[in-house]
């Protein structure tokens, strides 16, 4: 049997190793460098650079900080982001949780339209979508041209450049997420569970009440997490359809980067978004994990 | 397919029935058998030769858990081996350790008289089939068959020649361009099996291969895969946890528990003659009642139960104090009089028809009724609940195990 | 019958209509922007008053659109194949190998992602200014690579972990070497999932905006930045042109990484 002859020869070339199932520490290791060390590079070394600069532009102190969370200002403009994050979040909630409810209860050829309905904006740039906002609302745009020719106003609203139209143009870039997190979670609860309870007496509210909206918990704390996060750090959208009294986080830290050079004031406040952004990341991580538990 | 050899009827395959009439296979001498080729099915089928396989002192262990707590066996060349045992018992790791995904923390392990120890799986040259066959679900049948000898860099004509042998050797010719996903279950599993001795390999070892089957199938593949051995000469290690298909199949039986070898046999022998309580009670159907013992004479022991019976079985040299007895359902006399000699006054519980057998069940005064299996319940006609009924049973048919 | 199916599936009128409602808003701006691109006239109306292509040969004839459009996919195309020879070992390691820190590393990869991108976009501005590495090909290609590699890692692991490890050990016990395994079984078995991954980083990369804004230099800017700067100075419907050729863009390479996928479920069953 020749195969098997060089199949000896074969053996006796094979290296022992020390884990059959996987890879080998040396061998995990040297996998993983290359991304880890892109990371350090690209990611990590950049963020201790808005670190340092933060505690040593111009010189080595706390004054960045004490000039972002000492200024009237500053301090608007961050309760200004956080307000408009969570009202963004809660429109979220509203809108999205009876869209992954409806996804959820659907036969999969309506599901899989209705997730191509959510899909397509979220695969449209923001840049797009924002510039279709501007369609939209401008002096001559839709809205303003169809309520003209209705007769319900006279003079064209001025509704570009204010707060309304960030907090829709951030709610629909965003509220996608929401839908996904809550359906991926809805998709798993059994229809068996509806009609157990239904079975057991429950209304169709009831039902909704004490099984699915308890089971779904999970879904909506991490969709809530997610969309609030990216609500923060929000730049493009609110850099073009916001004005100047909707000026945000992102918009101030981009504007003391590139227009005012202070990057130890940009540092100072990008560190601020970023404490805010791990802390909540932290407290949410701990909620879900209890949620799992229970 | 092969199973137009309808070997012990597949309606009734009552697990006893049929490990008595496959235990046959026990008594063939357990050597190398070479197959030349043009005995059966044509110009060349699969060749095999088996190898010896033998685990010396294999000791494994996950954190505090001993998965494998000093196992060593010896499985002769051509021989069926079965690894019996409930989940956690360390059967798996110790099929593992064979095929090379586990190394031993200590021992060793040999195949055909070659120390194979430290080698990784693909320098191990054996067979393996996977619980869930483990076919690649991009290749279509015929390249799953030829990967291995691809492997071992035999060229493209040569692999389909062999490939399409060894689908014929499964009865499956022809079904070489199918993908896996368009296969039955049972026709997976012979693909399975044909990718795993296409090669030749020495030593087949197969991971609870028919635990994805439905009943009928499994009961059809058990016999199948049986036949196909003894045809080969291939050595089989077989892991179950399914003590039935452990009967059916194997020419000896290892049963494990806690990383332990706790006896191996045949398959007869183990059912008849198990070592301690685990064996009785994992093998087969038993009832276990406890008692403390009245003296030994020989072989046999008596022991008195709690409801006051005295009754006798084999015994341990020794035993004295509490002692269990098992006594297997079907080994159980039932009389509506009272025989002469030993026997134990119960009252009728329940008759449960069972196709071919019945169930008896009756009271004893003991935490659980006594469970009996009679061919005919046809004594038993006209018999009420709480009639009085007299069991008795052959002093070897009952084992006394210290409790 | 009816009060049957109410019972087993709860589905208030309620929902049913928000949900509507809700993917017109889903759906408005995308589709809006397509007639506004085939109108003529110099201001934005909507719907036009008549069709042209007058846009469109506009932006194929600037020069500077031409070069932003260029430099946008020569980056998101480098950016996407370095994320993704990154993030496949990377993702086989965390399936099937041991790292210490494990958890650290993992947060590491993902933080690029949850992060805000402008915070992260800021310190690679200032970072890449001291390198001298704004606006070059390789600053926006490692940038996007590290943004994309959160996308492609979570993707490919959820692959990864549907691929049953019995197929290792199966081609293992046949005699293949780890190196064979995974180019004869891993390989073709995660394609689909590779590819498909590869297309949502293109079109991530493509889309994104903060860093290539940041990244941008005078002479070089990504189609993104191109497009911010012209909304923001000068809306013309060039953009919406250029909008409707990259939604166009993005729906073609989602449907055939869609296709591949369904052609491979098709082709073998659940994997």
């Amino acid at each position: 049997m020749p195969a098997s002859l060089q199949h000896e020869a074969l053996m006796l070339a094979q290296p022992v190793s020390d884990d059959p199932r996987g890879f080998s520490l040396r061998q995990s290791l040297l996998l993983a460098a290359p991304a880890v060390l892109c990371l350090l590079a690209f990611f990590v070394v950049p963020l201790s650079t808005l670190v340092e600069q933060s505690l040593t532009s111009p010189r080595l102190g706390l004054q960045n900080y004490v000039r972002a969370l000492g200024s009237d200002l500053y301090l608007l403009i961050l309760w200004r982001t956080i307000r408009l994050a969570a009202i963004v979040t809660v429109l979220a909630l509203l809108l999205g949780y009876p869209v992954a409810l409806t996804m959820s209860r659907v036969s999969g050829r309506v599901a899989g339209l209705l997730a191509i309905c959510v899909l397509i904006p979220l695969w449209t740039a923001v840049l797009v979508r924002a510039y279709a906002w501007i369609v939209i609302l401008q002096r001559q745009g839709l809205v303003n041209e169809a309520l003209l020719g209705l007769g319900v106003i006279r003079e064209p609203l001025r509704m570009l450049y204010t707060e309304g139209a960030v907090i829709l143009a951030t709610t629909h870039v965003l509220l996608p997420f929401m839908i996904l997190s809550i359906f991926s979670v809805l998709r798993t609860i059994p229809p068996d569970l509806d009609r157990a309870a239904a079975n057991l007496g429950a209304s169709a509210f009831a039902t909704f009440r004490h099984v699915t909206l308890p089971l779904s918990l999970p879904g909506i704390y991490s969709g809530v997490l997610m969309v609030f996060i990216l609500a923060l750090g929000f730049y493009i959208t609110p850099a073009l359809l916001g004005g100047p009294e909707t000026l945000l986080m992102a918009t101030l830290i981009g504007q003391q980067t590139t227009e005012t050079l202070d990057w130890g004031l940009a540092g100072a406040l990008s560190v601020t978004l970023l404490v805010i952004t791990l802390l909540l990341v932290g407290l949410f991580g701990r909620v879900l994990r209890l949620e799992g538990k229970g | 397919m092969g199973g137009g050899e309808p070997r012990g009827s597949a309606r009734s395959l009552e697990p006893l029935a049929c490990a008595l009439s496959e235990t046959a296979w026990t008594f063939l001498p357990n050597r190398t058998v070479v197959m030349s080729g043009s005995e059966k099915n044509g110009p060349r089928t699969v060749m095999l030769r088996g190898g010896a396989v033998s685990v010396e002192g294999a000791k494994r262990h996950f954190g505090s858990v001993k998965a494998l707590d000093g196992v060593s066996i010896e499985v002769a060349a051509g021989e069926f081996l079965a690894l019996l045992g409930p989940s956690g018992s360390g059967k798996t790791t110790l099929l593992m350790t064979i095929a090379g995904f586990e190394m031993p923390d200590e021992g060793r392990i040999i195949v055909d008289g070659r120390d194979v120890t430290g080698f990784a799986p693909n320098a191990r040259n054996l067979g393996m089939v996977f619980q869930r066959y483990a076919l690649f679900p991009h290749m279509n049948v015929r390249d799953n068959i030829g990967f291995p000898l691809r492997m071992r860099g035999i060229a493209e004509g040569e692999r389909r020649k062999r490939a399409e042998a060894a689908l014929e050797t499964v009865g499956l010719e022809g079904y070489g361009d199918r993908l896996p996903a368009q296969l039955s279950g049972g026709q997976q599993q012979r693909v399975a099996l044909a990718r795993a001795i296409v090669y030749e390999p020495p030593v087949l070892l197969m991971d609870e291969p028919l635990s994805a089957l439905d009943k009928n199938l499994r009961e059809r593949m058990r016999l199948e895969i049986k036949r196909l051995q003894k045809q080969l000469g291939i050595t089989v290690i077989f892991v179950t946890h399914d003590q039935e298909e452990a009967l059916v199949m194997a020419d000896r039986i290892a049963v494990m528990d806690q990383g332990k070898l706790v006896q191996e046999g045949g398959p007869r022998a183990l059912y008849e003659r198990p070592a301690n309580a685990f064996v009785a009670g994992f093998l087969g159907e038993t009832n276990f009642i406890d008692g403390t013992m009245e003296g030994l004479e020989g072989e046999a022991g008596m022991i008195r139960l709690s409801n006051g019976a005295r009754v006798s079985g084999r015994a341990p040299a020794g035993l004295t104090g509490r002692a269990r007895i098992s006594v297997r359902p079907e080994y159980i006399a039932v009389h509506t009089r009272k025989p002469e000699g030993f026997s134990m006054e119960v009252r009728l519980q329940e008759v449960i028809f069972a196709g071919a057998s019945t169930i008896v069940l009756a009271e004893a005064g003991l935490a659980e009724p006594i469970n009996i299996r009679v061919a005919s319940s046809a004594a038993l006609d006209g018999r009420l609940p709480g009639d009085p009924l007299w069991l008795t049973w052959r002093s070897d048919d009952a084992c006394l195990f210290a409790a | 019958m009816s009060a049957v199916l109410s019972r087993k599936t709860f589905r208030p009128r309620l929902a049913t209509l928000m949900t509507m409602l809700v993917v017109v808003f889903l759906l408005l701006p995308t589709i809006i922007v397509i007639p506004v691109s085939f109108g003529s006239e110099k201001y934005l109306q909507f719907p036009p008053k008549d069709w042209s292509l007058v846009w469109y040969r506009a932006f194929f004839a600037d020069r500077e659109w031409m070069e932003a459009t260029r430099l946008s996919v020569i980056v998101a195309g480098l950016a996407t194949l370095l994320a993704t020879l990154l993030a496949l070992p990377l993702t086989l390691v965390f399936a099937r190998g041991k790292l210490p820190a494990s958890g650290a590393i993992k947060a590491l990869v993902l933080a690029p992602m949850i992060l805000p991108h402008i915070v992260t976009a800021v310190g690679l501005y200032i970072t890449f200014a001291r390198w001298g590495l704004t606006g070059t090909v390789f600053g926006f290609v490692v940038a996007m690579a590290v943004l994309a590699l959160p996308f492609l890692f979570l993707t490919l692991s959820a692959a990864v972990s549907k691929l049953d490890p019995a197929l290792d050990m199966a081609a293992a016990s046949l005699g293949a070497s780890r190196f064979a395994t995974f180019r004869l079984v891993t390989f073709p078995l995660l394609l689909p999932a590779i590819l498909a991954g590869m297309a949502f980083a293109f079109i991530t990369a493509l889309d994104e905006a903060v860093v290539s804004n940041f990244l941008s230099s005078s002479i070089s800017k990504t189609l993104m930045k191109k497009m911010f700067e012209d909304i923001d100075f000068d809306v013309s419907p060039i953009i919406a042109a250029v909008s409707t050729l990259i939604i166009l863009a993005t729906f073609v390479l989602v449907g055939v990484a869609q296709l591949v996928r369904t052609i491979q479920t098709r082709r073998m069953g659940k994997v």
